[in-house]
């Protein structure tokens, strides 16, 4: 094993030696037969794409560092065939691939099929000049293996699945009994340009993480709990911005309206919750707790 | 939670998105949190535009009850059942229930202890006379004589006192080591260094002395010989049982004297009230039990993680073996990986053996990929070439399917 690997990339003057054996070394690479060069090749490949251009040395060594280097080596000797590679991998994620693919889909059959082709996909079943294009050459060690196969198999999911959600068959829409289903309710034009317009600027003012919160809860039907796992915090504090930027959001848009001209009983009426928008549950207000209360029992009295 | 207008939903739904996609790695960085702050900030803005990833990072994360029952299955079930009720412990009528039992149980246990100091009080003289017989012919160092009021020092010493009591009458009865597992990592570990140097130390003899009520009733008053002379030898042989941290406390100034007094004003009555204690912690101690995580790092070393998987230590057990599975039943660690090679630790990893893998006719052949531990004795072993071994006698004999 040569010493004297660098890595090429971004970096100015490239990584030294010693910094490219310390992380070879970490990454117990040589488990899987994966040379020193190969290493620092397959860092350079990533540090270019994550790195600014002239990026410091030490940057890049921290970026590195912060790299799960033992998840991406096994994951690129899977992906050169590395027999006891493949062997760890689908001791470690088979099972967890499959557990991944079944909370996706929620349905035992399609989550067999999503994650044999991910399968596919990881083995490499296409050939590019003579080897295996596997998609595990795609992972770039940035977060945990399982984290990624998770992302991977929920944008295929999403890409996939989804798409053909929308082209079931009548049959099928019968059988799960939606065929009177209502069509989604076009999107109408505002009466007056200036709402969309004052909307517009408002979100387009809010920071990414308001918009973020304000987006999953009201457009996507996220918990509180998922978009506070989402980003990490507490599912309290996503609550309480949630409240505030509701609030916000109406205050600005009421200040927009009047700034371009419009009274406030006319800004009051446009902001108004739309009755359509409602969720009423009829069904569960309609349905009587004690069937028999609803009746005049005889001799009750 | 309050609405929003419809004309921001609207407008929300019909933003749009500008630049790619972030890719597979950026979005698990993000749900990671390993992402650098302008990167963090940038896959946030495009979430914020894009419905597409947002359904991406919603669907790769790991679904709340599968991080429960991640962790219920860890811990044991126990803290299933604490997870299962999450939500009913959230309610404030639960949490006021909680602070007025509390309260309750504050009041109990003062007023336990005034009346026990009231006890202690009035039977002072009569352990005062009974050491005065047994001085001339048992000889020990004289304790000092309880006062009838005692100090504020001694107030202390007489708190603390119960503990260690617990524990020196308790320790041959849990021997072993799931006496050391009720406060985490370094009680564990505690217990287990305690092990190999006095594994059972305590000779049945003297442990069944220990639990014989002549050994513990000092007010029988017996002839054969003097009962503290007899406690003290028990206790010498407990210390040496002991951790040193515990035998250090035994020796502490004044642990002789508050030995012999607790000993001589509780009696029998106070003896077996406080096995019955000692042995429901004990019972405690196992059902509260939580070990570490184990796991097999992708470079084939056994590790274990304290903290919930936040951080993980490799455990050295061989040269040169590439472990591929491990599982864990309470202290009992088994490992396997290649070539057979499996290691077992009835210690939670302090210590391990090699096992042999191998029946009359035929031996284990492959890298051992799945180890499954029903209980501390039965386990079935999976290996690479698709052989699968049993064992009902923790590893003594083998039996291939």
């Amino acid at each position: 094993m040569s010493g004297t690997a660098q890595m090429p990339g971004p970096i100015a003057g490239g990584l030294r030696a010693s910094a490219v054996a310390d992380l070879f070394e970490r990454s117990h690479a040589a488990d899987f037969a994966l040379s020193e060069q190969e290493f620092a090749r397959i860092l350079g490949e990533i540090a270019a794409k994550s790195l600014p251009v002239g990026a410091a040395e030490n940057d890049a060594v921290a970026f590195c560092r912060g790299l799960r280097l033992e998840d991406l080596v096994l994951a690129r000797a899977c992906a050169a065939g590395h027999e006891r590679a493949w062997e760890i991998f689908l001791t470690r994620y088979r099972e967890r691939l499959y557990d991944a693919a079944r909370s996706i889909t929620r349905e035992d059959s399609s989550a067999r099929e999503l994650a044999d082709s991910l399968y596919a996909d990881l083995y490499g079943t296409e050939t590019r000049d003579g080897r295996r294009a596997s998609k595990l050459n795609y992972y770039a060690g940035r977060g945990s293996l399982e984290g990624w196969l998770r992302a991977t198999l929920a944008q295929e999911y999403v890409n996939r699945y989804r798409r053909g959600k929308r082209e079931v068959s009548l049959e099928e829409k019968t059988e799960a009994g939606v065929q009177f289903a209502a069509p989604d309710r076009p999107v109408e034009p505002a009466s007056d340009p200036r709402l969309a317009q004052a909307t517009d600027s408002v979100l387009a003012a809010l920071a990414a993480e308001e918009r973020f919160i304000l987006a999953s809860y009201h457009l996507d039907g996220r918990t509180l709990a998922e978009i506070a796992r989402t980003l990490g915090v507490h599912e309290s504090t996503v609550s309480r911005k949630l409240e505030k930027v509701v609030r916000a959001v109406r205050e600005r848009i009421m200040d927009e309206l009047l700034q371009r001209g419009m009274s406030r009983r006319q800004a009051e009426e446009a902001l108004q919750t739309d009755v359509r928008d409602v969720a009423v549950d009829i069904r569960g207000r309609l349905a009587q707790k004690d069937a028999a209360g609803a009746f005049y029992r005889k001799g009750s009295d | 939670m309050a609405e929003v207008p419809r004309i921001v939903r609207e407008r929300l739904r019909s933003q749009a998105v500008s630049g790619e996609h972030p890719d597979a790695n950026l979005l698990t960085a993000f749900a990671e949190r390993t992402l650098s702050d302008p990167e963090r900030a940038q896959v946030l803005d495009h979430l914020s535009h894009c419905a597409d990833c947002r359904e991406v990072v919603a669907l790769a994360a790991i679904p709340q009850v599968e991080e429960e029952q991640l962790e219920v299955a860890f811990v044991g079930p126990r803290r299933a059942t604490a997870a299962a009720s999450r939500s009913w412990w959230r309610s404030p009528i639960v949490h006021w229930s909680a602070l007025t039992a509390a309260a309750l149980v504050v009041l109990i246990a003062v007023g336990e202890r005034m009346r026990l100091r009231r006890e202690y009080s009035a039977s002072a003289p009569a352990i005062a006379s009974y050491e005065a017989v047994q001085k001339p012919t048992a000889a020990p160092p004289a304790p000092a004589q309880p006062p009838a009021q005692p100090k504020e020092s001694e107030k202390v010493a007489e708190t603390a006192r119960a503990p260690r009591q617990v524990e020196t009458v308790n320790r041959p009865a849990v021997a072993g080591a799931s006496s050391g597992r009720v406060s985490g990592r370094s009680a564990f570990e505690a217990g287990l260094a305690g092990k190999p140097a006095g594994a059972a130390p305590i000779p049945p003899a003297e442990a069944n002395n220990l639990q014989s009520p002549a050994a513990s009733d000092f007010s029988s008053g017996s002839t054969d010989g003097p009962p503290l002379e007899n406690q003290r030898k028990i206790d010498q042989a407990q210390v040496k049982a002991l951790p040193a941290p515990s035998a250090a406390a035994k020796s502490a100034p004044g642990a002789e004297s508050s030995t012999a007094v607790a000993g001589g004003a509780s009696a029998s009555p106070a003896r077996s009230q406080s096995t019955t204690t000692t042995e429901h912690s004990a019972g405690l101690a196992r059902r509260a039990f939580v070990g570490p995580r184990w796991s097999v790092s992708p470079s084939g070393a056994v590790q274990r993680s304290w903290d919930g998987g936040r951080s993980w230590q490799q455990v050295p057990i061989a040269e040169g073996v590439n472990f591929r599975a491990v599982a864990v039943v309470m202290a009992e660690v088994w490992a396997g990986g290649s070539e057979g090679a499996l290691f077992h630790s009835p210690d939670g990893g302090a210590h391990w053996t090699r096992v042999q893998v191998q029946a009359q006719d035929s031996a284990l052949t492959g890298d051992i990929v799945r180890i499954e531990l029903t209980d501390g004795r039965d386990l079935a072993i999976t290996t690479s070439t698709g052989e699968t071994w049993n064992s009902s006698d923790a590893g003594a004999t083998w039996q291939r399917q």
